[in-house]
């Protein structure tokens, strides 16, 4: 395991990004709409209209950030995510 | 341990953790919707490309799953742990024997759904959920709550 005050670290960044996602969504809606964005200090590294696009965009021009960057998929309406059946 | 979840837009709670498989080199920072009626988490299979995780070298489940409307094959990833962080700094460690990840969904073009939490975790701990008149927190914890419930008249 990496340096726990490291991760803590990383950890506690990643939640004022996802914070900033939602709290910013309608913007992200209208910028992208059925895209994955990247989300690092509060900015969209980059986005992409498939994971692969955005995943080789990422590793492309930010490849130290891709591990704590905030991936999102922008759902423009509301999702229905339907439970998972018993295994 | 208190683990403070966030909503999303559209009202799903979502809790942050990092997710470590030291088979395929997986350590990132990731989030998780909080799914009390699902009997199971499981990692999307969009996490596993973004994650470089091998499906093909991971045992396939017997049938495939639905999730969200999307129909995938599944498979079994082995010794994970989800490192959960407190509000003070202080990380905790969840052992995580057996965890299902979806393949690429059969029908396309599709819309992705997130990784779930499911029952198979959450029975550890205790969820608790604040109304939004009550300040709305939402946090997950291993203390042991005390419900007293007001009598019915």
């Amino acid at each position: 395991m990496a340096n726990p005050d490291l991760i803590n670290q990383e950890l506690e960044q990643y939640e004022t990004d996802l914070s900033w996602v939602l709290d910013n969504y309608a913007t992200l809606i209208e910028a992208y709409p059925n895209e994955f964005i990247a989300v690092l200090n509060k900015k969209v590294l980059t986005h992409g209209r498939t994971i692969q696009e955005l995943k080789e965009a990422l590793h492309s021009n930010f490849p130290s950030d891709a591990h704590r960057a905030v991936i999102e998929f922008i759902y423009p309406e509301h999702p229905n995510f339907v439970l998972p059946a018993c295994a | 341990m208190r683990i403070k979840c966030q909503r999303d837009r559209y009202r799903y709670i979502r809790l942050t953790l990092r997710f470590i498989n030291r088979t395929f080199n997986v350590d990132h920072n990731t989030n998780f919707c909080v799914d009390t009626g699902a009997p199971y988490s499981l990692i999307t299979y969009e996490q596993a490309v973004q994650w470089n995780i091998p499906l093909n070298s991971l045992t396939a489940t017997q049938s495939p799953h639905s999730v969200g409307g999307l129909e995938c094959p599944g498979y079994i990833l082995n010794d994970s742990m989800m490192l959960f962080r407190e509000s003070n700094g202080k990380l905790h460690p969840i052992a995580v024997p057996k965890m299902l990840v979806l393949g690429e969904p059969f029908k396309k073009p599709y819309k992705p759904v997130p990784p779930l939490l499911g029952d198979d975790i959450l029975r550890q701990f205790t969820l608790i959920v604040r109304a939004d008149m009550h300040g709305g927190d939402i946090a997950l914890t291993d203390e042991n709550i005390q419900i007293v419930y007001p009598p019915i008249h």
